[in-house]
């Protein structure tokens, strides 16, 4: 323990007391309240504290953004986009002046069409054509809007992936989950306000540029979160210190800031020893937030989760954890959908192991009333194409139109937006632009996507740089 | 900064050092600068795209570092605020799109003096064989007519076109070889054909060529440049549907090197770097029908990148009555099994020829002494010469002593450094204005030129890269002291004069002092552009050396002391944070320059799904550790986590002025990383081990951390601490010490109480806001 009694022998100011009295407090414990970021932040800490939370520019239909990334680009043509004409058509040559001016990356013109061999289903009560290998997504569809016409302009994973993350192709802009950072705070001072987890075979193409703050400032970043072991890089104390040890240390190093600060008068001392508080907060926070065991074994299978592993359906699980208590942005990363080859057997294990934990998603977060203010997004950063790659089981990247859906927050539930041509090459209605697709989802958290901005390198920046649309049509 | 070079020489190097006239090799290493562009190695990713790509990038970090001028806006249109318009920005673009990305082989100065010194071993060797008797110099004068007299192989190149869809791209070049770009595999093979009028083949020509775009001009894209053929496999007949798998015989190689067994380290088959069973060495091993063993060009640092040829003789001649077709496998399986790091061992330029005739002593001699060879004597440089005499020593049996003499000295070269730099093109680039910044939409041409708002290039000098370079910092105007002198004046104070330091133009925030910054401008070019001094100058100024105390009145006043009433106060730079720890533990390496090291890091980061792919991080174990934080290597995908926690930027785009965060992120760092806590028990090592009184010593600690002395109350208070962690729970305190121990310390000697006491004493003080901040 800190050496209270030799302390007060000596001075007056002592880092415990001058933390209770002035930060009102309890140490050793932390209050259930402040956790579920319901407690009364002080003064200091307000002051310290850019995670702040701050009201958007209009009333908002969704608080919270739960993204599930499917990277590597999931076949819109095999699990959402029913395309009887390309089964037709499976094994002849593509017609040439649908391939004029298509940049691919790696099949040739003369690859052939490709039929699915998935069959597809009408789901709910609003018949939403589905393939059957996602049955569990697909009882969801009369909570869901699905779009069928998204596009966007690159067709290799790193650039598109941050197209979709950041709005621009060239890295070093803000992630849209620090945007949103930026733009509302955080409700939970003990946890940041983006959190991110990846499952899947590998990490995603573009890396941590995905939830990069880019130029705004570094609080901002997506903070990883690990669904095995230490949650959150370096959140246990170190090997030999006992918790009381680290909060004497911490105790120590305030008292010694804390005299600083008197003696200075540099606020940023003050926002030093908030940090240090938050610290211990969260070390004793998010190790009880990312238990996944704590659920109830109904939930625990609702989800197919499986405590202890790393798995998609248990960072499902983490995310409703993480929005319940107040953190605006969770993203998932699923990277596993980069099906060049092996495309039948490859997507019925990514169905396999994402549907049933999406769902679950949707259907415990509607239970617990949390899905009319969160938003749920599906999605990976582009389509795959009509045309087979590498024998007869594959598909190449294709921009140029693509599947994603969203649920909860705002949106339309039994919806079907978009259509592309027959064969699925090219949107041909209601055409969602990458840049569409963000303005709507800020929309939804009550930004006008031209007014949130940040200045940097002499001119303002924006997540949807000088485009975007709201796509009204999705909106309740 | 070291030996002061002046700043627009350095200027000129970062951005011509190349085009300098008998540019040395630090001359060409600076422009590195211009290297450090982003590149996409996806296998769908257009090479040509990212090259672009890394044009705009480079006259982004142009602008924004010695321009003052976010020239990024007038990529897509004429600039919105500052006089830049459209055409300028593409005029700019000009001069730096003849860029070749390339890399040379480095040496430092201690390896150069070696180098030269076994070479001039080897030259002497050699002259001594010349000088035994007149009967050597009348044996080679021979032995060279006798192979200029040999007749010349009618060598046609098969021109190959790529099948498949791997994502593997091969570019096809005028001489018909083929150059492998962007993406490259580490295991696989790739399929080509072709077809040829030829009516009877009886042999075939592998060539391995050098290319600027090759690491160390090649000819392999392995780290070294060099490559390995597992088995060479051509298919050919005049009906394309029935190929037949040609039977090759008699393998020559004009590089022959020893069998070695793959290097786990370089090109792993597993990730536990397992040991191999695939083997590299002589020509036989492109034709003994085991893919395990492959031929390589690959022998040692002096030779690795030199071209090579391997000729083979067709079992049976292949007779044709009509055109023949071909199918080419380059089958490569010797990489590493990890195609997201470099662990290729793939060619990087190759040309496949046929024959009509069976190949002869020419044909198979490497590739540079042929053409010193067939240079007129007369135009034959020195080292042609002695390429050639050297050849023809070791193919004489009757120096076999001297050959094995001068290959073991080979074998002492030592190993360079793989150095990206830039170089203009050979052929030069034309440059067309890209509407709306889409490369996908050129419009006219545009010739190099400046922006017009600024001095015009002095008349008749060329449209070069040097020219531009020279004409940043021409003193006609004094953008680019400007931009330099507030930038210094921002790591000195925090914010520059002009706070937005990339940004000198219309939307810049207002200066703070306007003629204190054209006066530095001034000073520091009249100088000499003298970089020492205007750093002295500033450091020694009345207004550096102010305290940072700060009244509450002025606090509010001027929160971020644009008006210098006093010292600021603020948070020091990601690496210096790492730096402040290794120096007040004592643990710092010191040691000035050398490759990048590899400090401690969680391994989950490194590896999937964290990581795209599984990047190698090979944690030191020695004092490598603990070297300057500026030395840590850089993934730009996977940033050292310690350093982004403290607002290091990961690289994406050029920063010359970073945010200053305070994040509980931070405090996790400090309180429970590994090296924070390395630093914590070396700390403690020094404060057990220094002279004095229980307080002296813990004085002593507190003012290595932040440079004061502690007051009364202070080391009351550390004193306390120490003695309130005397009695750990001694299973616990030995946990600590076996985890954290420095690898570079034996903490035996101290009782484990003590060192606990000690190291909790050290942990707090390398946690205070103090510590981390200048004061």
């Amino acid at each position: 323990m800190f050496p209270n009694s030799t302390l007060n022998d000596t001075q007056r100011s002592f880092s415990r007391r001058w933390f209770m009295k002035d930060c009102g407090l309890s140490l050793g414990s932390v209050a259930l309240t402040t956790m579920l970021g319901k407690g009364a932040a002080s003064a200091s800490q307000v002051i310290a504290n850019p995670q702040a939370p701050k009201a958007p520019h209009f009333p908002a239909k969704a608080k919270n953004v739960i993204f599930l990334y499917m990277g590597g680009a999931p076949s819109h043509l095999d699990l959402f986009d029913n395309k009887p004409e390309l089964r037709r058509m499976d094994g002849t040559v593509p017609p040439p002046e649908l391939l004029k001016g298509y940049q691919s990356a790696f099949i040739r013109p003369n690859n052939k069409l490709l039929g699915s061999k998935f069959e597809f289903k009408r789901y709910g009560n609003c018949g939403m054509e589905m393939a059957d290998i996602l049955p569990h997504i697909g009882s969801c569809a009369d909570d869901i809007s699905l779009i069928r016409s998204m596009q966007t302009d690159a067709f290799n994973h790193a650039p598109a992936q941050i197209l979709m993350s950041t709005g621009s192709q060239q890295f070093g802009r803000p992630s849209l989950g620090s945007w949103v950072s930026y733009g509302l705070g955080s409700e939970n001072q003990n946890l940041p306000s983006f959190v991110v987890m990846s499952s899947g075979t590998k990490g995603p193409s573009a890396g941590n540029s995905n939830w990069s703050s880019g130029f705004l400032p570094s609080v901002h970043d997506g903070v990883t979160f690990n669904s095995t072991g230490e949650p959150v890089l370096y959140l246990s104390n170190p090997k030999g210190i006992t918790r009381k040890q680290q909060r004497d240390t911490i105790d120590a190093v305030n008292f010694f800031n804390d005299k600083r600060l008197k003696s200075v008068g540099d606020p940023e001392i003050n926002s030093r020893l908030a940090a240090f508080e938050m610290a211990f907060r969260m070390q004793d926070v998010a190790p009880e937030v990312t238990d996944i065991s704590l659920e109830s074994e109904k939930t625990i299978e609702m989800y197919g989760a499986e405590p202890g592993k790393a798995s998609f359906a248990n960072n499902c699980l983490l995310a409703r954890r993480l929005v319940e208590r107040g953190v605006r942005f969770v993203e998932l990363f699923h990277e596993s959908w980069d099906q060049h080859g092996n495309l039948e057997k490859d997507l019925k294990k990514n169905c396999k192991d994402v549907d049933k934990a999406c769902a679950a998603l949707v259907k415990d977060l509607k239970q617990r009333g949390l899905l009319d203010e969160t938003l749920i997004v599906w999605g990976g950063e582009f389509g795959r194409t009509p045309m087979v790659q590498g024998g007869n089981d594959g598909r190449d990247h294709h921009p140029n139109a693509f599947s994603m859906w969203m649920a909860g927050g705002g949106v339309k539930g039994g919806m079907e937006l978009g259509k592309t041509d027959d064969l699925g090459f090219n949107a041909v209605e209601d055409k969602v632009h990458v840049h569409d697709l963000n303005a709507t989802i800020l929309h939804l958290l009550g930004f006008d996507h031209t007014k949130l901005t940040t200045r940097s390198q002499g001119r303002d920046f924006r997540l949807t740089d000088v485009h975007g649309n709201v796509v009204n049509k999705i909106l309740v | 900064m070291n030996n002061n070079m002046p700043y627009d020489e350095f200027v000129i190097k970062q951005i011509a050092g190349d085009l300098l006239p008998n540019a040395t090799q630090s001359d060409r290493i600076a422009t590195g600068f211009l290297r450090n562009s982003m590149t996409n190695e996806e296998g769908g990713a257009k090479p040509e795209q990212f090259r672009i790509e890394g044009v705009f990038d480079r006259i982004d970090a142009i602008g924004k570092s010695m321009l003052g001028l976010t020239a990024q806006c007038a990529q897509c249109h004429t600039h919105k605020y500052d006089p830049l318009t459209h055409d300028e920005y593409y005029g700019m673009f000009a001069f730096l799109n003849g860029i070749e990305e390339t890399s040379i082989a480095a040496l430092t100065l201690e390896q150069q003096r070696a180098t030269d010194k076994l070479f001039a071993e080897i030259s002497a060797i050699d002259r001594e064989i010349t000088k035994k008797s007149s009967k050597v110099d009348t044996a080679y004068k021979k032995w060279q007519e006798e192979m200029l007299s040999l007749p010349r192989t009618k060598w046609q190149a098969l021109e190959l076109y790529q099948l498949g869809d791997s994502g593997q791209k091969y570019f096809p070049l005028p001489d018909k070889s083929i150059i492998n770009m962007g993406y490259a595999a580490t295991k696989g093979t790739e399929s080509f054909t072709s077809s040829l009028e030829i009516p009877v083949v009886r042999s075939v020509r592998f060539e391995a060529m050098n290319d600027p775009y090759l690491p160390m001009l090649g000819p392999g894209r392995s780290t070294k440049g060099t490559a390995a053929l597992g088995e060479f496999i051509l298919l050919a007949g005049t009906d394309p549907a029935k190929l037949e798998d040609l039977k090759f015989t008699n393998p020559v190689a004009s590089v022959n090197p020893p069998v070695t067994t793959l290097d786990p380290l370089r090109f792993p088959k597993n990730a536990k770097r397992d040991p191999d069973d695939r083997k590299t060495g002589p020509a036989s091993f492109a034709l003994d029908g085991d893919r395990k063993t492959a031929w390589t060009n690959e022998r040692d640092p002096a030779r690795n990148n030199e071209p090579a040829v391997l000729t083979l003789e067709l079992a049976e001649p292949l007779k044709a009555d009509a055109k023949l077709h071909f199918k080419y496998r380059l089958v490569q399986p010797h990489g590493g099994f990890n195609s997201d790091d470099n662990q290729t061992y793939n060619f990087g330029r190759v040309r496949i020829s046929v024959a009509p005739t069976l190949p002869n002593t020419l044909d198979q001699m490497p590739p540079l002494v042929l053409e010193a060879l067939l240079t007129d004597p007369k135009k034959r440089t020195t080292e042609q010469s002695a390429r050639m005499f050297a050849h023809w020593r070791e193919n004489n049996p009757k120096f076999a002593a001297e050959t094995k003499q001068i290959e073991s000295i080979y074998s002492k070269v030592p190993e360079p450094t793989w150095a990206l730099v830039a170089a203009e093109t050979a052929k030069s680039r034309e440059t067309r204005l890209f509407d709306r910044g889409e490369q996908t939409h050129p419009k006219h041409l545009v010739k190099p030129h400046v922006p017009g708002f600024l001095h015009p290039l002095p008349e008749g000098d060329p449209e070069s890269r040097l020219t531009f370079a020279k004409w940043i910092v021409d003193p006609a105007s004094p953008v680019a002291a400007r931009v330099m002198v507030n930038r210094i004046w921002q790591a000195y104070f925090g914010i520059g004069l002009l706070e937005t330091s990339e940004d000198f133009g219309h939307q810049a925030a207002a200066t703070s002092h306007p003629k204190l910054l054209d006066w530095l401008a001034v000073e520091f070019m009249e100088s000499g552009w003298d970089m020492k001094r205007i750093h002295y100058l500033i450091t020694t100024s009345a207004t550096y050396r102010q305290s940072s105390l700060v009244s509450p009145a002025l606090q509010d006043r001027d929160p971020k002391n644009r008006l210098l009433a006093r010292a600021s106060r603020f948070r020091v730079p990601a690496e210096t944070v790492r730096d402040i720890q290794l120096v007040s533990s004592g643990l710092l390496n010191p040691q000035l320059g050398g490759r990048s090291v590899f400090p401690p890091a969680p391994r989950y980061l490194f590896e999937r799904p964290v990581s795209y792919g599984p990047k190698t991080w090979l944690v030191e174990e020695d004092s490598q550790r603990y070297r300057r934080a500026l030395y840590t290597f850089r993934f730009r995908s996977v940033p050292y986590p310690m350093l982004t926690t403290f607002d290091a930027p990961s690289g994406a785009i050029s920063c010359v002025r970073r945010t200053l965060s305070t994040t509980p992120l931070q405090a996790l760092v400090t309180l429970n990383e590994q090296v924070s806590l390395e630093a914590a028990l070396g700390l403690a090592h020094r404060m057990l081990t220094d002279e004095g009184s229980l307080e002296q010593k813990l004085s002593r600690a507190f003012e290595r951390c932040t440079s004061r002395t502690p007051d009364a109350e202070e080391v009351a208070a550390l004193v306390s601490v120490y003695k309130a962690n005397l009695t750990p729970d001694s299973e616990q305190a030995k946990l600590f010490k076996k985890t954290y121990n420095p690898v570079t310390l034996d903490l035996s000697a101290h009782p484990i109480e003590k060192l606990f006491a000690a190291a909790t004493v050290a942990r707090t003080l390398l946690n205070l806001d103090e510590t981390i901040t200048k004061n």
